[in-house]
Order: structure tokens, then C-alpha cells, then sequence
């Protein structure tokens, strides 16, 4: 039935033209939210691996659940920082208590009240060794203490050590209060019919198809950036379409009404169509690139790692390759990233000739095939890529031009993690991470991160981990910017990072459909707040 | 018969060990650490993937890890998955039944087009009707699936806007995926049965059927298609293990819910709890159908039995 409710939806904003035609306008009233109707998102990504938010570390989970959990604070598109089921919150003077205040009047979908006690019993549970968690318990271990209850509605979390990022960090949705008489009903089946404060209450999942949401008609506890009271749609389904081809076809015919990630070739068709709407986001964090390996050759030598950044014109990649749709990127940190320091866009412009110079101060003479060779050795980068090969193969064209052989390697995801963190095979793999905070910059270039774990520069570089210890417990805003600041200009002095392209997220949405918000992810976006225009 | 069956099945337990024991060598030495691949969605320090190492149990030695398995396999318990925290043997008997569903409904499509095609190519021998089904039974089996489903989905579901670009458990959502998986099993299954028509069609018996005065159709159907149908009964049971497995590009192109797509996520996840019992899985049904393509040979031809040996 609802089914049918959404093709009537669009035969009337079909023939709204006509009586506009006809001079029997609605007025004013065309732009007031209307309630009611479904909506299907058809998303990228193959696999909901659980809906628990204390267990998945998945985007495409963290999307989904984003509408069905809410967590103590916000953190807006803006970057400021908003009330969700905490209505205030303040930290002591060392930043290891955290008291939050609590809204009234807010229940789980399963009808029980949300107090300080799920608070606490939600805080517990994400660090217990049971959860097996992959993010939520993994982010709060080594600073987490334990969580009090003062009251009914106020809680205190006691932290080990400062984290500047804590309040960042407990923004996002795994680490969202979950109902505990929930939890200890279903056990191990509680990320099978997830049960939390959000907008949307969990209907159905057909694993490897969809997950189905219903309108919490209860919902009036939204962030005060959000319009109060329920969402507008009824239901809201989350359809699984891993392939690129199959999401636009089932886009076009009908039979979704919003997608993630088109083909970036389709994307100037798309905007250029009166049925869609295109809607992207940059997504903070660590941009599309390459941690260059220092242990191996030829990367172990600081100038031939400068030359592939000058040889390799970034803006040209965006434009040929990337069809426009996303940016250049400068350093190991995205623009929208806390802490981004701009001064990295003026070290490394696009300059084949000074890379040559470079290669020619290092010993790399060019031979009469123009490639470069070092005591009878060849100048050659052996890059490891998955997924795709076309942002590999434009930097192998670019690093050819100035004299520099690079051989791609395209394997599985799995085995390129396993050569990257043993480092000895290659020089260049591809490592995007999306993340809220700087603070990602530790997993990825502190050096107690070798061998195992994310670090695949394999630098020993100390002032770089000094920066980054600070990064992590500095509690004064402006410090903390400088840490990292002067950590992206280290970074980038060295070499440690060949950066690509800021990734933004794209969603393609029918016309009629209004009220299109991300958050500060860039990854996720507020369906609570979308309507249908009839 | 019965003497026959229990060697068959006590056969199977043995496939069923020999699998696990392959499959788990084969998922530990593969490259790429599952506790990584767990938190390779946002990153996480050495320190708490070792963590999460010890918690999944992949620090204990390859023998002990084997032993669990081998010992919870037998009680009936694959494990919990890595990814869902959920127990293995329930997250298959989940996605079991919509594959079950289109293999069978493709197997089904499979037989009716290839037997009527190849049955009308042989008796027709020579003509453009042979000439034509058999040609495009050759494009049948040189069609990649992937780009088969893709253009049925753009002329039916874009297009023509008949039927859904995705499958669903409805029976308009199940027809393109069924009919990409049937397509090129039926233009073998063409093929088999021409050839082996053919080869019938020659013998002295049809000829005594004919002079009895029987109508062509009866001679066809009855007496000649019987005894063609062996060779098509065997591939069709290969084919049917081959779409339990093979629904892989299917499901995730359609998205549908089913052990293909379900283990395609698994092996890039290197969640090995799944990738065992679904092996497992998958060789017991191929037993179980090929011991019942074996049987059914006794039902086609008579003449067959198994306890004589």
C-alpha cells in the first residue's frame, strides 16, 4: 500500500505544472513540509554487515542507523556542536569528567524510558570484551574510565586521560544510546531489529537487499537545527544495489528515489536532467592518496618523493579522470577537516621541471629512453592498487613524463592491506580514510602504528609522533589547530603523503524531493528532515 | 539400493571433511588480516587490532583453530560470523531459501526452453530452425552473465518498464534473475539434447514405434526424448550446483538476498566462519544432487539399477 501511496505522490506533482498553467496556484503552500510518503534510497555500498552501534564500524551502517539512533550530541554540518539526547553538557577543568544533562520525556521504540541508567548500561557495553566492538569500543579504549549516574537524567563519564576529540567522537551514531531491555531480550540478534530514540523505528531487513524504516509518530526530541516533531516521511527504505549500472537503471525506472555515488561519467548528464537533483558533501578527514613507503626503495629518498608530488598535476587528474566532481588535494588532511592548514596548497605546485631537477641532484640520470637509472639500477615505483586503476594509471603516465617507471599491481583489498602494512613490496598503495577529527592523523602517521595497523610510510620521523601525541589530549582549541598544522607542514616536508583528491559524497535525488541535509560526515544525510514537494 | 545409498551418503561425510579442511588451509593462508579487514572502514591503532585479534581467536595456532571448527561442525555449530556476531549456521539458513528460489525456478525455465528447442532443432534437422536455435544457443553460452542481466534489465525494467531492474521476493522481481541465470544453461541444454536426439532418432526401436502406427508426437516425447534425457538429467544436476554457487554476479547485479552475495562480502571481509559453512554447504548440496541426478537415472531408463554392483 504504500507503494501506492508514493506513485500517487508523483502523478500529482506530475500535473502540478498543468495547474500552475491554469492560474490556481497553491501559494505559500507549495513550500510548507508535507507529510506522509515513502522513500527508497538505493546505496552503494554490498554489505549492512549489523545495525548494533556498538558493533559495526561501517559507513553504510552508520548511514542507515543515523535514523534510528540518536546520540548525546550533534555534531552540525557547521562543525558546532548540538544538543541530541543531551540538552547540555560540560567538561572539568582537566577535561577527564564529562557531565552531560539529559532530555525528559524521550523512549526507546520498544516504549522504555531513556535515562541515565541506558546511558551508562550503552557506555559499558560498547567497551565490553563480549561486543567484540570495532569502532565505539575501539575509539574509548585506553581513555575510558567508567560512567556514573548523579540522577535520573544526568550522567558523568570519567576518562583515564584528556581527549580533545571526545565530544567529536561521541557524536556519531556508534556511540548512541541503544535500549537496554532491548539488548538483554535479543542478545546476540539486537543488530537484527535494532531498537533506539531515533526519528525512524526499525521495520524489516532482508539481509543483502533492504532495510525497512517506519515515522516514530513519538519523535519531538530532534536537535534543535532540525525541524521539531516526527519526520515526514512514512517509511524509509534502505535498498542495497552494489552495482553502479543496476542503482541508475533502477533510479531511472522508478523503482528508487534517491541513490549514493553515480558514475562520475553520468554525473553532468544527471545535473543536466529536470527529473534529478545532485547533492554532494565533502567528507572530512584523510583525502584520496598515497602514503609513500620510506623503507623501500626508491621512495626511501626524501627527493625522489618530492619529485612524484611536483610531476604529478593533480587539478588535471580531477578534470580528465574525475570528470570535475570532486577537488584537488594538497596534504594529509581534507578542507573541511578540523585543524586543515591551508599553507599545504602552496608547497608542492604542479612543476615537472623542478622534479627533474630533483632526480638529476639525487643521481637519477635519464637515459636515451628518457627513464632515469642510478648505477645501472632503473628508477622504478611499484604501486599496489585495488578497486580501480584509473587514478593509478594517470599518475604513471604523469611520473613517465618526467623519467620515472612505475609498475600497478591490481589486487584485492585484502592482500594490498597486507603489503602496505608489511612495506616491503611496494611504495605506493592507496589509503582514503573519512574521519570527524584530525586525531585519525595518529593511526595513520604515528610510527607505533608500523608492521600492523596503518601506517604505511614507515617513517621514524620523532617530532611527527611528538605532534601527534599532543594532537590527541590537547584540550585548547587554538593549540590544537597549531599541533596540526604544523604536523600537516612536517608531513609534507618530508614527503610522507602523495594527496590526490578531497572526496565528496554524491547522492542523486528525484526532483520533488526537498529538504536535502548531510551532516558533518559528509556521509550521512538527516532524513528526518526530507519531504516529499506534491 | 539401500546398501548403495548409505555408501553414497557415508561418501559424502568424507567430501565434507576433505572441503573444510581445504577451505580452511586455503582462507588462512590467504593474504589480508580479518581483524584488519574488520576495522579497515575507519582505521584503528596496532594495538586494538591486536585486540580484536585475540578476541576472534585468530592468535591460537592454525591446529586448534581447525579443531574448533571441525568439533562445533559436527554438533551442528559453524561458529559466529566475524562481521555480524551472529551464528553462521542461522545466517545460512537465512539466505538459503531465495537462493534455493531462483536456482530452481532458472533450472525449471532452463529445461522447458532447452529440451522444446533442442527436441524441435534435431527433429527438424538441417532446416532454419536448426540453424537458427543453434545459433542462438551459441550466443546463449558465449553471453557473460554479468552483461546478460544488465541488458535484460535495460530493455525490461528501463525501457519497456515491465518488469523491476531489482529482485525482490515478488515473482515479477525473480523473472530477470532467473532468466540470466536460465539463458545460457538453456542454450547447452539445447545443444545436449539435439546431439543426443539425434543420435536416438537412428535407432531400430523408433522405427518399430513408428510402424506400430503411433502419432510422431508420442514416438518423440515418449519413446525418443527418454532415452535422450540421460545425458541433459547429468548436466542439469552439475548445473544445479553450479547456480548455488554461480548466483554470485546474479544477486549482487539484482540485488537479491541469497548465499551468493552473502559469500562474495565474506571472502573481501576475510570473514572465515562464513566462507567454511558456506562451503560446506554448497559441497553437500552438490552431493546430494548428484546423488539424486544418479537415482534418477533408474526412473529414466529402468534398465538401470545399483545394487547389481
Amino acid at each position: 500500500m504504500e507503494t501506492r501511496d508514493r506513485v500517487s505522490g508523483h502523478r500529482a506533482w506530475l500535473v502540478l505544472p498543468a495547474f500552475l498553467a491554469l492560474g490556481i496556484t497553491a501559494g505559500h503552500a507549495a513550500d510548507q513540509p508535507l507529510s506522509g510518503g515513502d522513500f527508497t534510497f538505493g546505496y552503494s555500498s554490498s554489505f549492512v554487515d549489523t545495525l548494533d552501534p556498538h558493533v559495526t564500524s561501517q559507513s553504510v551502517s552508520h548511514f542507515i542507523m543515523t535514523n534510528i539512533f540518536d546520540p548525546l550530541v550533534y555534531l552540525r554540518a557547521n562543525g558546532e556542536f548540538s544538543p541530541g539526547l543531551a540538552d547540555s553538557w560540560s567538561a572539568s577543568a582537566d577535561g577527564l569528567v564529562w557531565t552531560f544533562k539529559l532530555k525528559r520525556g524521550v523512549t526507546f521504540h520498544d516504549g522504555t524510558p531513556f535515562n541515565a541508567e541506558s546511558v551508562k548500561f550503552s557506555f559499558d557495553r560498547m567497551v565490553d570484551p563480549e561486543t567484540k566492538s570495532r569502532q565505539a569500543g575501539v575509539a574509548l579504549r585506553g581513555f575510558y574510565d567508567h560512567t556514573e549516574v548523579v540522577d535520573g537524567n544526568t550522567v558523568r563519564i570519567v576518562l583515564k586521560k584528556p581527549k580533545a576529540s571526545f565530544l567529536t567522537v561521541i557524536s556519531q551514531v556508534f556511540f548512541a544510546p541503544v535500549s537496554p531491555k532491548a539488548v538483554k531480550e535479543q542478545g546476540g540478534e539486537f543488530g537484527r531489529k535494532p531498537v533506539g530514540t531515533g526519528p525512524f523505528k526499525f521495520a524489516e531487513w532482508v539481509q543483502n537487499q533492504h532495510v525497512k524504516l517506519v515515522r516514530n509518530a513519538d519523535y519531538n526530541w530532534g536537535p534543535p537545527f532540525l525541524h521539531k516533531g516526527p519526520a515526514y516521511f512514512a517509511t524509509l527504505t534502505f535498498r542495497q544495489i552494489p552495482d553502479a549500472g543496476a542503482r541508475l537503471a533502477a533510479l531511472e525506472s522508478g523503482q528508487v528515489d534517491a541513490v549514493d555515488m553515480p558514475p562520475t561519467h553520468q554525473l553532468e548528464r544527471l545535473r543536466a536532467d529536470p527529473r534529478f537533483q545532485v547533492k554532494s558533501a565533502p567528507q572530512p578527514g584523510m583525502p584520496w592518496g598515497w602514503p609513500m613507503n620510506v623503507k623501500r626503495a626508491p621512495t626511501d629518498e626524501l627527493k625522489v618523493r618530492q619529485a612524484m608530488i611536483y610531476a604529478f598535476d593533480r587539478a588535471a587528474l580531477v578534470k580528465n579522470v574525475l570528470q570535475g566532481a570532486y577537488k584537488p588535494a594538497y596534504g594529509p588532511l581534507t578542507p573541511v577537516t578540523f585543524g586543515y592548514n591551508p599553507a599545504v596548497e602552496k608547497m608542492y605546485p604542479y612543476d615537472p621541471r623542478k622534479a627533474e631537477t630533483l632526480l638529476d641532484e639525487a643521481g637519477w640520470k635519464k637515459g636515451p629512453d628518457g627513464m632515469r637509472a642510478k648505477d645501472g639500477k632503473p628508477l622504478v615505483i611499484e604501486h599496489y592498487v585495488f578497486y580501480t586503476t584509473s587514478e593509478a594509471e594517470f599518475v604513471q603516465a604523469e611520473l613517465k613524463k618526467v623519467g620515472i617507471k612505475s609498475n600497478i599491481s591490481l589486487q584485492e583489498v585484502g592482500t594490498v592491506n597486507q603489503v602496505a602494512t608489511e612495506g616491503i613490496k611496494n611504495n605506493l598503495a592507496p589509503l582514503p580514510f573519512a574521519s570527524l577529527d584530525p586525531e585519525l592523523m595518529s593511526i595513520l602517521f604515528h610510527s607505533r602504528n608500523q608492521g600492523k595497523g596503518f601506517n604505511w610510510t614507515f617513517h621514524t620521523i620523532k617530532e611527527i609522533d611528538d605532534l601527534l601525541d599532543r594532537g590527541e589530549v590537547e584540550l585548547d582549541a587554538k593549540k590544537r589547530a597549531d599541533v596540526y598544522g604544523r604536523f600537516q607542514v612536517l608531513a609534507m616536508e618530508n614527503a610522507l603523503f602523495l594527496p590526490a583528491f578531497v572526496r565528496e559524497t554524491i547522492h542523486v535525488y528525484k526532483a520533488p524531493v526537498q529538504g536535502v541535509q548531510f551532516n558533518r560526515r559528509g556521509y550521512d544525510a538527516y532524513f528526518h528532515e526530507m519531504w516529499w514537494k506534491r | 539400493m539401500a546398501r548403495y545409498l548409505i555408501r553414497r551418503l557415508a561418501g559424502t561425510l568424507f567430501v565434507l571433511l576433505g572441503v573444510s579442511a581445504a577451505v580452511f588451509t586455503l582462507m588462512n593462508t590467504l593474504p589480508g588480516d580479518p581483524a584488519t579487514m574488520l576495522v579497515s572502514h575507519f582505521g584503528a591503532s596496532a594495538r586494538d587490532i591486536e585486540i580484536l585479534r585475540e578476541q576472534l581467536g585468530l592468535n591460537d595456532p592454525f591446529v586448534v583453530r581447525f579443531g574448533r571448527f571441525v568439533g562445533g561442525a559436527v554438533q551442528g555449530d559453524l561458529g559466529k560470523s566475524f562481521q555480524q556476531n551472529r551464528p553462521v549456521a542461522r545466517i545460512l539458513l537465512e539466505n538459503t531459501g531465495p537462493t534455493v528460489r531462483l536456482a530452481l525456478l532458472a533450472v525449471g525455465l532452463a529445461i522447458v526452453l532447452g529440451v522444446l528447442t533442442g527436441v524441435a532443432a534435431a527433429v527438424r534437422r538441417g532446416s532454419w530452425t536448426d540453424f537458427l536455435t543453434m545459433l542462438a544457443s551459441l550466443l546463449g553460452i558465449s553471453m557473460p552473465g554479468f552483461w546478460l542481466g544488465l541488458m535484460l534489465m535495460l530493455l525490461f525494467a528501463v525501457h519497456l518498464r515491465w518488469l523491476p531492474a531489482l529482485g525482490d521476493q515478488t515473482w515479477r522481481g525473480i523473472v530477470l534473475p532467473a532468466l540470466t541465470l536460465a539463458l545460457p544453461a538453456s542454450a547447452t541444454i539445447a545443444r545436449l539434447t539435439r546431439s543426443s536426439m539425434l543420435e536416438v532418432l537412428r535407432e531400430d526401436y523408433l522405427r518399430s514405434a513408428r510402424a506400430k502406427g503411433l502419432p510422431e508426437r508420442a514416438v518423440i516425447f515418449r519413446h525418443a526424448l527418454r532415452n535422450a534425457l540421460i545425458s541433459v538429467v547429468t548436466f542439469v544436476g552439475l548445473q544445479f550446483g553450479l547456480l548455488l554457487g554461480g548466483s554470485v554476479v546474479v544477486e549482487s547485479l539484482f540485488s537479491r538476498q541469497g548465499l551468493g552475495q552473502l559469500v562474495v562480502a565474506a571472502v573481501f571481509a576475510r570473514d572465515i566462519p562464513i566462507v567454511q559453512g558456506w562451503c560446506l554447504l554448497v559441497a553437500a548440496a552438490y552431493s546430494l544432487v548428484n546423488l539424486a541426478v544418479d537415482l534418477s537415472y533408474a526412473l529414466i531408463n529402468p534398465r538401470i539399477r545399483y545394487d547389481a554392483a
